[in-house]
């Protein structure tokens, strides 16, 4: 079974929060969900553990929340930023570089 | 009715300096998402018990989550995130948070009183023992005795023949100047006819003999001296215009009272210059002091006919307070 958090994942919950929010803004609860379907079931973030990510991000200003009335139920939603996508497009050109180095160390086919 | 799972979070994490903001909007937010976990294990669960305690399970544990904010020191107060010192500020509001039960601090509607109030009596107390430093250490500052500080010590006055200056014996010309509160002068001395100048030259003497309305002196009494200088052969140096010292606020609040010995140079052209406080009871009053006698006016001292700067001409200012 796969360890929950392990060290190498520090900063991909915040990466994967801005990827997804990017497309739209969402819920605490729709968010875990839709990570978990964006990663086909292979990161699961924690259900309570997505708030300090959440409010961090927001104390840096690459989030904005706001509370909306939807349904009958209010709920606090989430939006990027500008200055959340400059850090997102930081982050994913950050984890492309780490994945590149992971994958020639590990050998990739074709490659010496 | 509250989850008491969440307030125990909140607790937790109020104890250890997250913002009570955060720890209120975080149970909301936990509260909506622990429904909306319930809401879906109902769907394959049938045993609404069994469902809570799977939204429960799913949610994570209380350590789990605490653990997740301490590891953001962004999130908590800037009392904890500050130095040590500090610490006397971070004690009292965590004494006040242990000492109110959790509904009054998660109270939507309760809690600003609540922190307003404990945050104006701190503010009163910060702000009164500040006001009371200030005020002992302007006490400190202020001479223990009455007296006078000794400033210049005598520097030998080379002779007049030499540098053309004359020094001035160790007379008050201009023995005392009495100021009080709310004084507003200039105060122009009138002479006697027979020491007024003959006609004004050099400003700022045009300006005063115009508006003093000067009369040309006898001329049996200027005998030698150039009728157009305004110097007159009498060999003593006359104010003709003395402008009043600016009686220090905080000295008239006080009740202080002082006076400043101040030694300066007399010009040929009767202005002041080289300012130099000799003594005085009280610094609070060298400064107005200085500023008044510079703008003095003298007539200026007649040596063998032609007039010459003084030294050492000395003026006692005597800072009073009753009329």
């Amino acid at each position: 079974m796969a360890r929950s958090n392990p060290p190498f994942m520090s900063g991909v919950p915040e990466l994967l929060l801005l990827r997804v929010l990017s497309h739209r803004e969402m819920y605490g609860y729709e968010l875990v969900k839709a990570v978990r379907i964006a990663t086909d079931e292979a990161i699961t973030l924690g259900e309570g553990v997505v708030y300090p990510a959440l409010y961090g991000l927001e104390q840096r200003g690459a989030l904005r929340s706001r509370r909306k009335i939807v349904n009958g139920r209010s709920r606090v939603y989430y939006m990027i930023t500008a200055q959340g996508k400059r850090r997102l497009d930081e982050l994913t050109n950050e984890w492309q570089r780490i994945r590149g180095g992971i994958s020639a160390a590990l050998g990739e086919p074709g490659r010496a | 009715m509250p989850n008491p799972s969440f307030e125990r979070i909140t607790r937790q994490l109020l104890d250890a300096g997250i913002t009570p903001r955060l720890a209120r909007r975080l149970r909301a937010e936990l509260e909506d998402h622990y429904r909306d976990l319930e809401c879906e294990a109902l769907t394959y669960e049938s045993a609404p018990g069994r469902a809570a305690r799977e939204a429960r399970r799913r949610l994570g544990a209380d350590a789990v989550i605490v653990r997740e904010f301490l590891r953001r020191p962004e999130l908590r107060s800037w009392i904890y995130r500050s130095s040590a010192l500090t610490w006397v500020l971070r004690t009292v509001t965590r004494v006040y948070l242990w000492s109110r039960p959790l509904w009054l601090a998660t109270a939507p509607w309760r809690a600003p009183i609540a922190r307003y109030a404990a945050a104006a009596a701190l503010a009163l107390v910060v702000t009164g023992g500040t006001l009371l430093v200030l005020e002992a250490s302007l006490r400190a500052s202020l001479p223990l005795t009455n007296e006078p500080r000794q400033l210049v010590t005598a520097v030998p006055v080379p002779e007049a023949r030499e540098t053309g200056v004359v020094p001035a014996p160790r007379v008050h010309y201009d023995n005392e100047v009495v100021v009080r509160p709310g004084d507003s002068w200039p105060d122009y001395v009138y002479l006697p006819a027979e020491q007024r100048p003959a006609s004004p030259i050099l400003d700022p003497w045009r300006q005063v003999s115009d508006s003093l309305a000067l009369e040309p002196p006898e001329p049996e009494l200027f005998a030698g001296v150039e009728r157009t200088s305004f110097a007159v052969a009498h060999g003593e140096l006359t104010p003709i215009m003395r402008v009043a010292p600016r009686f220090p606020a905080f000295a008239a609040r006080r009740g202080i009272e002082g006076y400043v010995v101040i030694e300066y140079t007399v010009t040929s052209t009767g202005t002041v210059r080289d300012v130099v406080v000799i003594e005085s009871s009280d610094s609070l009053f060298e400064g107005p002091a200085v500023n008044a006698i510079s703008k003095f006016l003298y007539r200026p001292r007649v040596v063998d006919g032609k007039a010459v700067a003084v030294r050492g001409v000395r003026t006692r200012m005597r800072f009073v307070l009753e009329a």
